[in-house]
């Protein structure tokens, strides 16, 4: 048995040696291989690397367009040459700072040849070699043919310099409509890791996947652009380049064609949203027109606006800087983004809401004194002196603010107006294609929350004028009015058309709980508003326009200064509605003046479109070309595309606590205080409105701002233009 | 020379001196390596400017300093005991393989479940795990059929393969069949058996080699059809990687660019080399930076030392290799042989992996090189297994040959 494992042992250890053997075997073949290779070929591989180095180049693909809905170009591209430099090639020994000289220097002799200066200094390589030195350095842009010939004559000793066409983005309208389309800047591509490895294996292939050369790439910062990127930035290609011993290309190979960017069509019409945009000129605000059958934004239009044209190639530090500084704050998108009180223009919710629960009803009758005491506040209407005996119609028509607040504090603030609000889309941020506020749409306990306290009487009467905590944006108010249009139907907003061109289905959100016959009921009251010889928007008023409003004027403190929002909302034709419009100005007088005026235009570029001048103007390329040479400004590497949150956020316009007694509605104002009652209205009221006097033959301060022969209603002389 | 210092030490035990039968060869390999390694993983990374630069330090104060306790311990403890408990070995390294699958503890990295929470690799354990579990069902359980017995040792081996291979990490898999073959080789597996596992295997590989090739010729309509079937069993890189292997032209881009410009900087080495941190390959980064400092490690070596260089370390790593096996012959018990025959075919697997895929003469796996990739669990578990060949060179029963 010993015997037995000793032989075993024995035959095991044999084997271990043959095994032996094998490994050594193995490492001997391993030896031969690298003598064969490191001793034998190496002069072919030296050369190799010398003469023939690959370099992998990722070629950008070209960026989609972005149209108008009738195919108008308001973002494109245009080729221009740059010259770009390799540092890697002209890596010197010794410290970074030999090559950067030497770079440097080279720079200097090319900018002499091309007769353009250098966009980067010494400090711009630095920075280039600390953060990614795999992207080749662009040092010269926008060049022209003759630069590019005389560059391409000198240039054979030059080794690591590189002429490129990029692709430009171009914004052919300047400003137009800036705050939806958004701009450009240079950035890594976003889908950079899923192009280069498709597969998403294992980190062994991904990470080695590197292109050794990244040529610079647009990614949307804002707006449309940044919100599509995806679709508009398509994927890009990879190129390999055989380089020379000079460091010139030599020849190439395309590895991999780009795929070109989608175009992104959106519904905003040029022709409307021009006019909106000239409308709003010189002043604060925002018209959105909003088909309400299908919820294509036709129109979104802010005001102020910065001009894109000047972002692109790139943007100047001192340009953004004067943007950011701006008072009126113009990088701030009003239509989408803005929120603010909505004044009178939510009355129609608080009056649908009241009559479908029974509260009020169509010959509900209301004395209006002119005046309503709530928990020990008192609230004004906007007509001192009272509108008298009226119903709900009239109520609308001259936005009777103790009506409404009647209505409302018999209803209750909760749950049915809140409910009726939030299903209506306010306090959440509409799906739109960019970010959109979301608003503040308050409730008890929110306001617990807020401010230790519980909701009082008096927060559901401000409320039920559109006032106190109550924030809304245009967006939101927009897709209100259509709901208010389309018998209760929300729908959800759209801005970017799908690829057939057309919305096929509108994507209704909710159905609102409005009973057909209230609708109606409040939709000629609406009527009124602007029909009606004394509705509060009759300078909306439009011949061969059938349109239905409600205005709005909501105060609020800026600074310790009280200012006024001026609201319309309106949707026509009246039988057949098909667009909603919502006008806003901030900082203005009240809704029935200023807003209707805006309302006006539209509708009368709407349905009367002969008779409003666009005025549309292309930047022309030539005189961009000119700008683009002479000025070459330094590329402020310190420039930060995003907007930062804090950059953006204008101070919501909430009311306080001190300022909810001095709400007004216009000329509807609420006062609970009596001392400020004078100050509020100084802008368009004469100081003899204040004798409260119905005489009919009053003069009236309004009366010389009205249209020439317009004749008040002798019934109410006193009503403001509201 | 290696030979009479073993004899020597045999001769010590009988005059009641105990010096210590270390293997005193292999230590010093191992330490020549490790040097090279740190400072190697120096030159590969020195041109990066972020943390990465700093990987040599962390192999240097982190992961040789607790392979060096693993290779202790181990080395000072009983291989003989440690068979006694291979089993439960055997088992714990069973458990981390599947416990590595589980999403939330598995860390996965672009689709591959490797790191348990991040920390360690299970399948460098169960390289740990599985060497005594071998040693002692062949070595120990001869009473048992043949047959049996090498049955139970191939479904020993299978069964962590296929848990590795499907985290997936094929590499790491496939290495433990050399081992497999090499344990049974030394048990004393009849040949026949041994030559029709290697024909399986052969197979195995010209069948997967077809699947992946043969449809290149077909019309692109056959072809994409037949993709689509063969997609669901074998991983899209992996094609890649034999597409490029057949035929260097493929995907130049891609897969093709680490193997060209791999060759290249092995090649421009020369026969000195271009000297330590100047390897242009290395610098100018057309060694793809990722994975420089760990799977191709070897082409930093060669371009920078020459062939010079990659003599002097295939000549250590050939000292391991022979230290191994000579421990392993002179080493009393079978388990003790068995260990050493599977510890050397690991080593041996990688060495020759890594090293021909740098020149192109295999098609890329993921395989580290032993000592001088740079690598935690990694290199942890080489020192480890080489404290277990020190063990069995401290442990084991004196015999003659």
């Amino acid at each position: 048995m010993k015997n037995l494992v000793e032989k075993e042992a024995a035959a095991s250890r044999i084997r271990l040696c043959i095994m032996g053997v094998i490994l050594l075997l193995g490492v001997i073949y391993l030896l031969s291989c690298l003598y064969d290779i490191q001793v034998e070929q190496t002069r072919a591989f030296e050369s190799a690397q010398e003469f023939h180095s690959l370099r992998r180049v990722r070629l950008p693909a070209t960026r989609g367009k972005i149209l108008d809905r009738n195919g108008i170009v308001l973002a494109d591209n245009k080729p221009s040459y740059c010259v770009s430099i390799y540092l890697e090639e002209m890596r010197q020994k010794g410290a970074w700072t030999n090559t950067i000289n030497y770079v440097a220097e080279r720079m200097n002799e090319i900018s002499k040849i091309v007769g353009v200066p250098c966009e980067v200094d010494k400090d711009g390589i630095w920075a280039h070699i600390r953060r990614r030195r795999a992207i080749p350095l662009v040092a010269f842009r926008g060049l022209d043919d003759v630069a590019v010939a005389r560059l391409s004559e000198n240039a054979q000793h030059m080794r690591g310099v590189d002429i490129s066409v990029q692709a430009e983005r171009v914004y052919p309208y300047g400003d137009f409509a800036c705050h939806i389309i958004g701009y450009v800047g240079k950035g890594k591509p976003d889908n950079l890791e899923q192009e280069l490895n498709p597969d998403g294996l294992e980190d062994f292939d991904a990470e080695s996947l590197e292109y050794d050369f990244l040529l610079p790439d647009f990614v949307g910062k804002d707006g449309v652009e940044k919100s599509c990127n995806t679709a508009l930035a398509g994927v890009g290609g990879g190129e390999l380049i055989r380089i020379n011993a000079v460091g010139y290309r030599h020849e190439s190979y395309l590895g991999k064609q780009p795929e070109l960017g989608k175009d992104v069509t959106l519904t905003i019409d040029l022709r409307l949203q021009k006019i909106a945009e000239q409308a709003l000129e010189g002043v604060r605000g925002s018209i959105i027109v909003m088909d309400c059958e299908t919820g294509e934004i036709l129109v979104a239009a802010s005001a102020p606006r910065y001009d894109l044209s000047k972002f692109v190639p790139t943007l100047s530090g001192s340009y953004w800087r004067e943007l950011l500084n701006d008072p009126m704050r113009p990088l701030y998108g009003r239509a989408c983004s803005g929120i603010y009180a909505p004044g009178s223009i939510f009355k129609p919710l608080v009056a649908l809401s009241a009559l479908r629960e029974g509260v009020i009803d169509e010959q509900t009758h209301f004395f209006c004194s002119g005046r309503v005491d709530i928990g020990g506040r008192v609230f004004r209407c906007a007509r001192r002196s009272g509108h008298g005996d009226i119903n709900l119609r009239q109520a609308i028509c001259g936005s009777c603010n103790p009506f409404f607040i009647y209505a409302g504090t018999k209803l209750n603030y909760e749950p049915h107006i809140y409910q009726d609000a939030f299903d209506v889309g306010f306090g959440q941020a509409p799906q739109l294609e960019i970010p959109c506020s979301k608003g503040v749409l308050p409730s008890s306990e929110w306001k617990r929350k807020r401010e230790r306290d519980r909701w009082r009487e008096g927060d559901t009467a401000n409320i039920s004028m559109g006032q106190g905590y109550l924030s809304v944006s245009p967006l939101q108010v927009a897709v209100y009015t259509a709901a208010l249009a389309n018998g209760g139907k929300v729908l959800r907003p759209r801005l970017v058309l799908p690829e057939s061109g057309k919305i096929e289905e509108s994507e209704v959100l909710r159905q609102m709980n409005w009973r057909s016959q209230d609708l109606r009921l409040v939709h000629l009251g609406m009527w009124d508003v602007v029909n009606s010889g004394w509705g509060t928007g009759r300078r909306a008023l439009q011949e061969g326009v059938s349109l239905a409003a409600k205005t709005g004027t909501a105060e609020y403190m800026d600074k310790g200064e009280k200012k006024k929002n001026a609201w319309m909302i309106g949707f026509a034709p009246f039988n057949k509605p098909k667009y909603a419009i919502v006008t806003m100005q901030e900082d203005s007088d009240a809704g029935g003046l200023s807003a209707a005026a805006l309302m006006k235009q539209m509708t009368q570029a709407i349905f009367l479109p002969e008779t409003v001048n666009a005025n549309i103007e292309e930047i022309s390329d030539e005189s961009e070309n000119i700008v683009e040479i002479n000025e070459v400004v330094p590329v402020d590497a310190n420039i930060n595309l995003e907007l930062h949150p804090e950059q953006l956020s204008i101070e919501p316009i909430l009311i306080t606590e001190e300022s909810i007694g001095v709400q007004t509605n216009s000329l509807d104002e609420v006062n609970n205080t009596e001392l400020t009652s004078e100050e509020l209205d100084d802008i368009y009221m004469a100081p003899e409105i204040y004798n409260q006097s119905d005489d009919v033959g009053q003069p009236n301060a309004l009366h010389l701002l009205m249209p020439h022969g317009f004749i008040p209603p002798t019934q109410n002389t006193n009503e403001e233009g509201h | 020379m290696v030979l009479s210092k073993y004899k020597k030490s045999a001769v010590d035990t009988k005059f009641k001196f105990s010096f210590p039968r270390f293997n005193w060869v292999l230590m010093l390999c191992m330490t020549l390596l490790l040097t090279v390694g740190v400072f190697f993983v120096k030159s590969a990374t020195n041109m990066r400017t972020d943390s990465v630069h700093y990987l040599y330090v962390e192999m240097l104060v982190k992961w040789i300093p607790l392979g060096l306790i693993a290779h202790f311990a181990i080395a000072l403890f009983d291989y003989r005991k440690l068979s006694e408990r291979a089993w439960l070995l055997y088992a714990l390294g069973i458990f981390l393989l599947l416990l590595v699958l589980i999403p939330g503890i598995g860390t996965a990295r672009l689709g591959a479940r490797r790191w348990i929470f991040g920390l360690f690799q299970p399948s460098e354990f169960m390289k740990l795990c599985i060497m005594p579990a071998a040693a002692l069902l062949l070595g120990k359980y001869t009473g048992i059929k043949d047959r049996y017995r090498f049955a139970a040792t191939l479904i020993l081996f299978a069964i962590p393969m296929g848990l590795i291979a499907i985290q997936p990490d094929l590499g790491s898999s496939i290495v433990f069949a050399p081992v497999c073959l090499a344990m049974l080789f030394v048990s004393g597996c009849s040949p026949r058996l041994l030559l029709t596992l290697v024909l399986i295997g052969l197979i195995f590989v010209t069948l997967f080699l077809a699947v992946i090739l043969v449809p290149d010729r077909m019309p692109e309509e056959k072809r994409a059809k037949i993709e689509q079937v063969t997609d669901n069993f074998i991983f899209p890189h992996w094609k890649k990687r034999v597409r490029v292997f057949v035929n260097p032209d493929h995907d130049p881009l891609g897969a093709g660019w680490n193997k060209k410009q791999s060759e290249i900087a092995v090649g421009s080495g020369g026969k000195y080399g271009k000297g330590y941190l100047n390897g242009t390959q290395n610098i100018l980064g057309f060694l793809p930076r990722s994975v420089s400092s760990t799977d191709f490690i070897f082409s930093v070596i060669a371009e920078e030392m020459g062939f010079m260089g990659s003599c002097v370390l295939l000549i250590l790593f050939g000292g391991v290799l022979g230290s191994i096996v000579v421990t392993g012959i002179f080493c009393g018990d079978a388990a003790g042989r068995l260990i050493c025959a599977g510890v050397a075919a690991l080593f041996f697997a990688h060495i020759f992996v890594n090293i021909a895929m740098t020149i192109g003469k295999m098609p890329i796996t993921g395989i580290p090189l032993p000592f001088i990739s740079y690598g935690g669990t990694f290199t942890i578990s080489t020192m480890a297994l080489l404290g277990l060949i020190q063990s069995v060179a401290i442990h084991s029963k004196s015999s003659q040959i």
